[in-house]
């Protein structure tokens, strides 16, 4: 489990995430909207120990973050951001799925055996000896992910992948959040992306202001256009699909 | 107008654009959909004349834009990563200083006032701004030099609901003024307003047409998205509502026009 208390992330001097509790299960899959500047990216960032925590406190299983080593808190925690191309540091496609495993200093029999794993499961045999700049924006996504999971991390952040994506390459994503379908975090702009989570969490001005599991947001009494849930939306200036005006008028 | 005529381009050996012809007129929305891969980002880059095709050729027919490649102003994937400058404005006149351009700071005042920006943000840090904002201070960038051409790359990815309406009413607002070129995976909220839609896959153009006669199924089977009201009227057919017209309609407005009556 991941616990944050009294949580404070800055970005340049300038607080964006304050007094922050919050509580992530192991297993279970959170999906995390709200608006540009809310402290989604920043939250993620702090989580996966890359932002200082200053003040306040993260623990994951019982032991604070500051208290890991690299290697220790790369299999607790990974994250995939929304440009693949940040992330990339190697000029074929291999060894960039190896790199974070080599980065952590593992075993290179080790290295070979989750690289040549998660190239079968994410089905990369066909582009293993391409540059990964040279790879189209999914499979650029693809190999960031298959390389962040090629770590094993027993939490998974995905910050904003599937923004740029087109229908098929999203679909792809989809279907491997369906089959890892445990300690994901989701960050979105998609409401779509919302039936990934267990529980979605709405962050603004850093802090919860909207919190609920997704079962009980399923059905139309919370989908319709006026309800609590869209107003709540509405009002944190988030993504509504335009098709739900359609189904009002339908009613 | 701008043409491009039997254009292949070679990355390598591969070629990734494939004897493409096609033409931007001014004052035109004209939308490129394809999937990922499929050239769209090197056919802009042909277009701006950052790139030669190794066949074929980019030009302005004589005697109607002269130059054309430095009228064109290009917000490219993720423009805020090519930031440098210490402040907004700096970051925002840049371009516009180079390219010798006068009266900049009065430019910039209607820029500023036409965009929705706080003037106060003009001396913070492009860094310090949130996502959003800092996509807007990308935009101004570009319009400050008045493109004749405007051609945005995924402008709307990573935005919230708020910053993708402010751009969206602002390329509306712009249509009449430039030619707009629009790459997008997410048109949903542009394409009332599009007029012309090109399909390029594997670096080959599939169709390029007024926005009425688009095939739609034709473009979901390539692996890209539709619009939702194109969605939406296909689930409504199969269920058996009744629309007035054969075609889907592909805007919100349209749809709810045809269920209507």
């Amino acid at each position: 489990m991941i616990r944050t208390y009294s949580l404070i992330l800055k970005r340049s001097d300038n607080v964006v995430i304050q007094d922050f509790n919050f509580s992530w299960n192991k297993g279970e899959n959170i999906v995390l909207v709200g608006p540009n500047g809310g402290g989604k990216s920043t939250l993620a960032l702090g989580l996966s120990g890359i932002l200082p925590v200053e003040p306040g406190s993260i623990v994951i299983d019982s032991k604070d973050i500051t208290d890991y080593d690299l290697k220790s808190l790369r299999k607790k925690i990974g994250i995939v951001f929304q440009d693949p191309e940040t992330q990339f540091v190697t000029t074929d496609v291999w060894r960039e799925i190896g790199f974070g495993l080599s980065n952590i200093k593992e075993e290179s029999s080790r290295i070979k055996e989750r690289v040549e794993c998660v190239i079968e499961d994410f089905n990369l045999r066909g582009i293993l000896d391409r540059d990964p700049s040279t790879l189209s924006a999914g499979e650029k996504q693809l190999v960031a992910i298959a390389g962040i999971y090629a770590m094993q991390p027993e939490f998974l952040i995905f910050d904003e992948v599937t923004s740029y994506l087109d229908r098929k390459s999203r679909e792809r994503i989809y279907e491997l959040w369906d089959s890892i379908a445990s300690s994901l975090m989701i960050i979105t702009q998609n409401f779509q992306e919302i039936g990934f989570g267990d529980k979605v969490i709405l962050l603004d001005d850093g802090k919860i202001s909207f919190e609920a599991q997704t079962e009980d947001l399923e059905g139309s009494a919370h989908f319709s256009y006026d309800s609590d849930f869209f107003n709540l939306l509405k009002k944190n200036q988030n993504q509504i699909p335009e098709y739900n005006k359609i189904v009002e008028i339908l009613k | 107008m701008i043409m491009l005529k039997n254009v292949s381009y070679k990355y390598d050996e591969t070629e990734v654009i494939k004897s493409c012809s096609l033409s931007f007129s001014p004052n035109e929305v004209h939308l490129l959909v394809g999937p990922n891969g499929a050239g769209k980002t090197t056919l802009i880059m042909l277009l701006k004349g950052l790139i030669k095709p190794s066949r074929g050729r980019v030009f302005s027919p004589r005697g109607q834009i002269s130059a054309w490649w430095q009228k064109m102003g290009v917000l490219f994937q993720f423009p805020e990563d090519l930031f440098f400058n210490d402040n907004v404005y700096e970051e925002i006149v840049y371009g516009a200083k180079r390219f010798g351009v006068k009266d900049i700071d009065r430019r910039l005042d209607n820029i500023v006032d036409f965009l929705g920006l706080d003037p106060e943000i003009l001396q913070a840090s492009p860094f310090d701004l949130s996502y959003g904002e800092k996509r807007i201070v990308a935009f101004a960038s570009i319009l400050i030099w008045d493109p004749l051409y405007l051609i945005l790359d995924e402008p709307f990815s990573g935005l919230d609901w708020q910053f993708k309406k402010r751009l969206t009413e602002t390329i509306e607002s712009l249509k009449d003024k430039m030619g707009i070129v629009v790459i997008s995976q997410e048109f949903d909220s542009i394409i009332s307003f599009v007029d012309r839609v090109s399909l390029i896959v594997r670096g080959e153009l599939v169709f390029s047409s007024p926005v009425e006669e688009v095939d739609w199924d034709e473009v979901y089977e390539v692996g890209c998205d539709v619009p939702s009201a194109v969605r939406l009227g296909k689930k409504l057919k199969s269920n058996g509502i009744e629309l007035i017209s054969d075609k889907i309609p592909y805007t919100v407005s349209g749809l709810v026009d045809a269920l209507k009556k």
